[in-house]
């Protein structure tokens, strides 16, 4: 089911930096989410809509408790709307069931989070080759492509180094390694700098926006660090469960020191 | 997923925690080890006795005087002697019963035997020539009763090993005279040796001829009050097994047509047969077994709880790789599968180890012991299903707890 749609559309619009993109990659509409919390209903998305088009760079912005922690799960395919209508890519998130959500997480979306999030006593490359392994993808295919994800990180010469022997911004170069290799539609990163010093955060920064420049990836931040959102190309703003603000950046921040980005 | 990918990580994940794996493992290992080991140590016994049956003659019925009757309780209860089995009661059954391959009767009781300074009470069989045959059990040095002795009520003995080492320590004995109850007898052979068994030292017993005893030694013991010379048992081989029925209930009419018993009678005889003897025997070691086997099996069930316990630590340990896994796509049946494949495999694993631990303790046993512990493959592969059943049982919990979590809830996790 979620087969056909996914080979339906895929990331084929073409482009990247447009505006008037006909097929958004995400497209939200009217989305709430209401927590239960015994007899208490706590409104965490009051009526959000939204949409992304494929090679944007956006940050979703909003203090603690704005929402946007559930938004990102929603976005995410963590959790479901309480309401509204989810397209992800072109499918419709809420019908579907546990197993259909795992796919979509799995082919649709790599995740990047704050804390890294790696495998223990597990190398680096085993680490990016997870996500193939439940897409099923043989054993030296997997290897290959894990590699091409590492070396696209510059982690080349650290395949088989384990997470406890990389630095924090290695292990988060192989989070994003891992989210990227199965070429999904959009990255999901959740304050990726968080636990990184400013100078691993600004590599960090770097591989995003060389991955969204030269490649064409469209990645998401969720974030409260403006110093992150002034990366971006776009900042949506979220606060009480709305959406509050919906702007393009227009003089990003280039975290690439010495080269220049060769947009595609 | 497939299943060589979760073998391998489930391998991996029970590798990067080695010490906690193999601590796990010992319980499953213990617990089959012991099953496995009692159920060596079962086979071996119940093969012990039935060499000893078999040494002891094959195709044989004992027919011995009283009744011996099962209890209310299903033991059996032997009832005194209160009736004979006379010379005249053997040589009608001998005559009277087709098939026969030989005969042999004894009469025993209880001899003082005396040789220079030494004295021991023994065991004296007085027995037919055909004794020798039929049980299955020879002179090794010397010779046996034989017809002349019997005819002549020879004051001549055979010596059983026990009774031959007490009296003679040093010497030969053979042609040297002993005292039974003050007569004076010469000793004509020794007996080879059978052993001890769960009967008691075999060994401990001296053979003199029938009539010797009956006439010479026992006379007041083995009459009759008819006066007739009256026998400790009747030994009857069949030609076969399949004939031994028809033996027993030929033999049966016969002595109760001798004995005037009606038809509401019971029997004041008994015919006691090498199978069913073996049957009662067998039932017993059984039961021992499967008892000890069942004990076993608890330690087993122990090991299996350790399991359970180590894998809900390791969910909840592992509770972040598992909202991650949930995160980049592992569907919940994939969870399912990981944690049930690491729990089988740290009990199979287990129980592999515990079956060289069974067998390392059975051999170890069959060292010490006079018997061998048999390991029966049967014993290994019930094991190996168990042990994984084990892992699948206890498992399967955890796993699905795992399998629920809420990836949201998971990632957050501290």
């Amino acid at each position: 089911m979620v087969e056909a749609t996914v080979q339906s559309n895929g990331q084929a619009t073409g482009l990247k930096n447009g505006k008037a993109t006909p097929m958004p990659v995400i497209d939200v509409q009217d989305v709430t989410k209401i927590y239960k919390m015994g007899d208490i209903e706590v409104p965490a998305l009051r009526g959000v809509t939204l949409q992304i088009y494929p090679g944007e760079l956006v940050a979703i912005m909003g203090p603690s408790g704005s929402g946007k922690s559930t938004l990102m799960n929603i976005l995410g395919c963590l959790d479901q709307p309480t309401s509204g209508t989810y397209r992800l890519d072109g499918v419709d998130v809420e019908k579907l069931n546990d197993n259909q959500l795992a796919q979509v997480r799995n082919r649709k979306i790599g995740f990047v989070f704050q804390s890294f999030n790696l495998l223990r006593r597990t190398s680096a490359i085993d680490n990016v080759e997870q996500p193939l392994i439940y897409a099923g993808v043989k054993a030296r295919e997997r290897h290959e492509r894990a590699r091409a994800a590492l070396e696209s990180v510059g982690l080349g010469n650290r395949l088989k180094h384990h997470s406890n022997e990389l630095s924090g911004g290695q292990q988060q170069r192989v989070a994003i390694a891992r989210a990227l290799v199965t070429n999904p539609a959009i990255i999901l990163a959740d304050e990726p700098t968080g636990n990184l010093d400013s100078k691993s955060g600004a590599e960090i920064m770097c591989i995003f926006q060389r991955l969204n420049m030269e490649q064409g990836n469209t990645v998401i931040f969720v974030t409260h660090d403006p110093r992150i959102a002034a990366h971006t190309r776009r900042i949506i703003r979220i606060s009480d469960g709305r959406i509050v603000g919906d702007e393009p950046v227009d003089d990003p921040v280039i975290a690439c020191p010495d080269e220049p980005l060769r947009p595609m | 997923m497939d299943v060589v990918e979760a073998v391998k990580l489930a391998l991996r994940t029970l590798g990067a925690n080695r010490l906690r794996a193999f601590l796990t493992m010992i319980g499953i290992s213990i617990g089959i080890g012991a099953v496995i080991a009692l159920l060596a140590i079962g086979s071996g016994v119940q093969q012990y006795i039935n060499d000893q049956f078999a040494s002891s003659g094959t195709n044989l019925l004992g027919i011995v005087p009283g009744r011996i009757q099962r209890g209310p309780d299903g033991g059996q209860n032997t009832f005194a002697p209160s009736s004979f089995l006379t010379m005249g009661d053997y040589r009608a059954v001998v005559a009277g019963t087709p098939n026969l391959e030989a005969h042999a009767a004894d009469f025993t009781s209880v001899g003082n035997f005396a040789y220079e300074s030494r004295t021991s009470q023994v065991q004296v069989s007085g027995v037919t020539p055909s004794f020798s045959r039929v049980r299955n059990w020879r002179a090794i040095s010397g010779r046996f009763v034989e017809e002349a002795d019997d005819n002549s009520r020879a004051r001549v003995v055979v010596l059983g090993q026990t009774v031959a080492n007490d009296l003679f320590p040093e010497e030969d004995p053979l042609g040297k005279q002993v005292k039974i109850n003050g007569l004076p007898f010469r000793v004509i052979g020794v007996m080879e040796s059978k052993g001890s068994s769960f009967l008691g030292d075999q060994d401990a017993i001296a053979f003199v001829p029938l009539s010797t005893a009956q006439e010479r030694l026992f006379q007041r013991q083995a009459q009759a009050r008819t006066g007739e010379r009256v026998l400790s048992t009747i030994y009857l081989q069949a030609t076969s097994d399949t004939v031994r029925p028809q033996i027993e209930a030929v033999a049966r009419d016969i002595l109760r047509e001798r004995h005037r018993l009606g038809p509401d009678d019971a029997d004041d005889f008994s015919i006691i047969s090498q199978t069913e003897l073996l049957n009662t025997f067998g039932a017993v070691t059984s039961v021992l077994t499967l008892f000890l086997g069942a004990i076993a099996a608890i330690s087993l069930l122990v090991g299996g709880i350790g399991i359970m316990n180590i894998m809900l630590v390791s969910v909840t340990e592992r509770t972040r790789e598992i909202g991650l896994r949930k995160a980049i796509g592992a569907t919940p049946s994939a969870i399912l599968g990981q944690f049930l494949i690491e729990a089988i495999a740290l009990s199979l694993i287990g129980g592999v180890l515990g079956i060289a631990l069974g067998v390392g303790i059975a051999l170890g046993v069959t060292r010490f012991v006079d018997f061998n512990a048999i390991v029966q493959p049967g014993a290994v592969i019930l094991a190996v299903g168990f042990s994984a059943a084990v892992g699948l049982f206890f498992g399967i919990y955890p796993a699905r707890r795992a399998s629920k979590l809420n990836p949201i809830d998971a990632l957050r996790f501290e």
